[in-house]
């Protein structure tokens, strides 16, 4: 029975494996037309309603180019706007993930491994996470003024708990007979820690790694609204309140993109991390 | 009895979760000796108490009276020269690790020169028929194979005594011999120790220099039966011998009356 079992799962996961890429392509061809559908009649709409708030999407994106497209060569077309609204952007919404991703992995484990360390943080946690990321902006303001340290530690703040509570469970979830084995054959804790205990938890890091990606971006967006001089958040604000409003679409077109892109790495860094898994997850 | 020439002595081994009156006693009292190169074996009915005695010899656990001695030393604490292969391949095995990985990290994370660690890998993968299938992961071999590769990993340690806990349970029939086989061959390439835990009797006899037999819980040894069959076993014909016939009927009446022993209230003595 487990014979036959086991080697139903092989030929189902190296079907799977194989045909991953060919899956991706196809999925692209079948479903990305449901996306250039929308861009048309987004397009066909605005022409003929002819609305000021609600510019057609060649204009958005001609604007776009403009915007942050239109640099020299030697910065690769890239202008200084680029630099200052997306670039920046972007570099927060990565230190802010990675510091998350450092305090919620190591800070999880702690918690994980030593139950009664769990048991006395447990009150605090559940009620720090509660708190609305929005309502911190004023008083991270008065704690760390108005600049990337600001919106950094707000990113981080907000997209550490996914991290977090997910090593937790993934740590405390760990096979028994793993510990039982590594004991056996006297790993010492730290190996165990490297070799198994992390490697174990992994794929539920990483799903919390997802979800605080999104998180990241829109309290990236949201803290660049407050006292910002820079970032995707602040230029839309600007655009917004300038009335050009092609610029606006521009910015929520690129939020838009850069999300998708954020996710797709997250994505690809999981299927590299786990593909020992024997089904991996699409 | 005290100064024994024995590679593993069990004495008096007890143990019994909680305390006072309401203590569940599991072993009782358990003593037996393997000598360096034997296989000797574990029998005993279901729910014996085998795994607290098997986390008691490997010092995963504190027995609560008697002691273990590895090599004269008393076992405190998870001993250098033990290794187990576990019945449950697939949650033993890590499986984030290649097959051959698996085999290296123990050897890896207990400071074994780089080259060293090359040269067992590659040998004990070979030695138990799985050159060619180091670069798998454990999902991608059949349970038998999977267990080949446990026993790798614990043959790669060099480990002074080998235990085996039930390992041949999960797997079908025809595996079953060929791992049994696979066993007695390791035995006789690499002088092993092995500490044989299984249900089964007529594995017990084919594999063993001697069958140590076991109560219900709270368990004690029954008997000891010396298989004094050659070390060369054959599974048609050291299964067809008359004394194999008569030391499995023995073990059998010895490990179905266990039931019995314990109390006129066992209903269905299975």
């Amino acid at each position: 029975m487990t014979g036959t079992g086991s080697a139903r799962v092989e030929t189902l996961a190296s079907m799977r494996l194989a045909s991953s890429g060919w899956h991706f392509s196809r999925a692209f061809v079948t479903h990305v037309w449901v996306l250039i559908v929308a861009a048309i009649a987004w397009e066909l709409i605005a022409r003929s309603a002819n609305l000021f708030y609600f510019p057609p999407l060649t204009t958005v994106l001609e604007h776009a180019r403009q915007m942050w497209f239109s640099g020299p060569a030697s910065s690769g077309w890239l202008t200084q706007a680029f630099m200052a609204d997306v670039a920046s952007s972007l570099l927060r919404v990565v230190l802010g993930l990675l510091v998350a991703v450092v305090l919620g992995v190591l800070a999880g484990t702690a918690i994980g491994l030593l139950p009664r360390l769990g048991d006395l943080v447990d009150p605090t946690l559940q009620f720090a996470r509660s708190v609305p990321p929005v309502a911190l902006v004023p008083i991270f303001m008065l704690l760390f003024g108005i600049g990337s340290e600001m919106r950094i530690t707000l990113i981080a703040f907000t997209s550490v708990w996914p991290i977090l509570l997910n090593t937790i469970t993934g740590v405390r979830s760990v096979e028994p007979l793993y510990h039982a084995t590594a004991r056996l054959f006297r790993i010492g804790i730290r190996k165990r820690l490297v070799y198994i205990v992390l490697p174990a938890s992994a794929p539920l890091i990483l799903a919390g790694l997802r979800v605080s990606t999104a998180l990241a971006l829109i309290v990236m967006v949201l803290s660049e609204m407050v006292a910002a001089t820079s970032g995707i958040g602040y230029r839309l604000m600007f655009e917004q309140q300038s009335c050009t409003l092609a610029n606006m679409w521009a910015c929520i077109e690129l939020l838009g993109t850069s999300g998708y892109l954020l996710n797709a790495i997250v994505v690809l860094l999981e299927k590299r991390l786990l593909r020992w898994l024997p089904t991996p997850r699409e | 009895m005290t100064t024994s020439s024995a590679l593993l002595e069990v004495r008096e081994l007890g143990h019994s979760y909680g305390r006072g009156p309401g203590a569940l006693s599991i072993l009782d009292g358990i003593g037996f000796e393997v000598e360096k190169n034997q296989i000797v074996s574990l029998v005993g009915p279901s729910g014996c108490g085998k795994t607290t005695l098997l986390y008691a010899i490997s010092g995963l656990l504190r027995p609560s009276t008697g002691e273990v001695r590895l090599r004269g030393t008393p076992v405190r604490g998870v001993p250098a020269g033990l290794a187990m292969v576990f019945q449950d391949y697939s949650r033993s095995l890590y499986p984030w690790m290649s097959i051959e990985r698996n085999v290296d990290f123990p050897l890896m994370a207990n400071g074994v020169k780089k080259q060293e660690r090359r040269e067992r890998v590659s040998t004990c993968l070979e030695a138990v028929g799985l050159a060619g299938h180091g670069q798998k992961y454990p999902w991608q071999l059949s349970g038998g194979m999977q267990q080949r590769g446990a026993i790798a990993r614990a043959l790669a340690c060099r480990p002074d005594v080998l235990l085996m806990d039930e390992p041949f349970a999960s797997v079908d029939a025809q595996t079953r011999e060929d791992l049994e086989d696979l066993v007695l061959s390791v035995r006789k390439r690499f002088d092993t120790t092995i500490l044989f835990i299984t249900h089964d009797i007529d594995e017990s006899i084919y594999l063993s220099d001697k069958v140590i037999v076991l109560s219900k819980s709270p368990t004690f040894v029954q008997d000891q039966v010396d298989v004094r069959f050659s070390r060369e076993r054959d599974q048609i014909g050291t299964r067809s011998l008359p004394e194999f016939g008569v030391m499995r009927a023995h073990i059998a009446s010895l490990i179905r009356g266990a039931g019995a022993h314990v109390g006129g209230a066992m209903v269905n003595p299975a």
